[in-house]
């Protein structure tokens, strides 16, 4: 049985949860309140993850911390294949994704915990950076409509590279960075919010089902 | 930059079916939605009940469902149809929300924020090929000569551009291209998406202080 280190607020948390529900994979959730408590700095907590960061999964004794590599893990695990692309260019193409999820973790991120988790940053260059990676892939999803692909890689069925960008992209306008001028990210968010397993968080709304 | 003038808003196929697209004209937040039966309605962005984005919202294909309290507005009128806190009583006739005009043509959602005088005159074909929009964080004056000396890329067709004025400090460029090429429309749209964004660089490079 898995064990899911998590805070009911933090993003990245958010994009395994996701996982695990769309997976049905069976975990028991360890609660780390990261705010005000701060009890990821606990000895406790450090000893699990010497990084003292969410999040983290414990599957039976391996060890994984942060979402890129908990989604790789329970994707290649679970789902390789589908979730998770084994083939080289689309191996590459995840891969592309899951670092700009880190990027908008660093700033479209940033200016939310900066405005909601009492964590200070420079928030201008925090909006900045943001509105270069929302760009870039509002214009990535745009071309690929154009193809009829509906996700960030050209697979048919969505990757760990959708759900890891998927909470910062929901969650932006906490930060302060309106989703407005980004009319093909906010029509990609429905389809996400449409797959099945799909469940919100604080902050994030469901969209209506398709047209039947 | 009138408000009784036409402006592109969207593009058509911005609007897909159960989706609620966010957009802005002259400082007014619309929320813009397709209804099953095709019709595009335009409204003011803001729940009459608490006041929020309606953008957020429901599209259940004949009304929009707001999100917090599940008011409902029926699609073409906006009037309210259903406050679940009041499940006997229909809603009074005049709640309404403001709804926009509103016209869907040669591939764009056009509206205005007052009543234009006349129906919109362009010269377009009915379905011309639609460039991506380029949202710019500078103002239309800004963007509208760097527009006028566009060059096309790879001596291709030149395209027709429209600004749309999100507001004051923003505005959003809308090309088409009346007669493209029956081949490669892919490429051509990546071509003058380069392009435009290297002229949205321009556009957003503020003057020294």
């Amino acid at each position: 049985m898995i064990t899911f280190y998590e805070d009911a607020l933090c993003e990245n948390c958010y994009a395994v949860r996701l996982l695990l529900h769309m997976l049905a994979v069976p975990y028991t959730s360890h609660f780390v309140e990261l705010y005000p408590s701060r009890a990821n700095l606990q000895p406790w907590f450090r000893a699990i993850t010497p990084l003292a960061e969410l999040p983290v999964i414990d599957d039976d004794g391996v060890i994984i911390a942060g979402a890129a590599p908990i989604l790789v893990y329970l994707a290649a695990k679970h789902a390789s294949g589908t979730w998770y692309a084994t083939d080289t260019p689309a191996l590459a193409q995840v891969t592309h994704f899951l670092t700009l999820a880190e990027r908008l973790s660093a700033t479209a991120g940033a200016a939310r915990r900066h405005e909601s988790g009492f964590a200070p940053t420079d928030l201008s260059a925090a909006h900045a950076g943001a509105t270069r990676v929302l760009r870039g892939l509002d214009a990535h999803l745009w071309f690929a409509e154009q193809q009829s692909q509906a996700w960030l890689c050209p697979t048919p069925h969505p990757t760990v590279a959708d759900l890891a960008c998927f909470p910062h992209v929901i969650l932006c306008e906490e930060g302060g960075t309106s989703r407005q001028p980004y009319p093909a990210l906010r029509r990609w968010c429905d389809r996400v919010k449409r797959l099945p397993g799909f469940l919100v968080m604080p902050g994030v709304f469901l969209t209506a089902p398709p047209k039947t | 930059m009138s408000a009784h003038a036409w402006h592109p808003i969207a593009a058509a196929r911005d609007l897909p079916p159960r989706h609620v697209f966010h957009a802005k004209l002259l400082g007014q937040e619309l929320a813009v939605w397709r209804a099953d039966d095709g019709y595009v309605n335009v409204w003011e962005n803001r729940c009459l009940h608490r006041g929020v984005r309606l953008s957020i919202g429901l599209n259940e294909g004949q009304e929009l469902k707001c999100q917090y309290h599940g008011w409902r507005y029926a699609s073409r009128t906006a009037g309210c149809t259903y406050i679940p806190a009041h499940p006997e009583g229909a809603p009074a006739r005049r709640i309404a929300n403001r709804i926009f005009p509103v016209i869907e043509r040669h591939g764009l959602v056009w509206s205005a924020l007052e009543t234009p005088p006349d129906d919109l005159q362009t010269s377009l074909p009915p379905d011309p090929l639609v460039l991506r929009e380029i949202a710019i964080d500078a103002p239309a004056a800004i963007v509208e000569p760097l527009l006028a000396a566009y060059d096309p890329p790879g001596h291709g067709p030149r395209p027709i551009f429209f600004i749309q004025p999100t507001d004051s400090e923003s505005c959003v460029i809308r090309g088409v291209i009346p007669e493209p090429p029956p081949t490669d429309t892919l490429a051509l749209l990546r071509l003058h998406d380069a392009a435009l964004c290297a002229l949205r660089d321009l556009a957003e490079q503020r003057p020294a202080a």
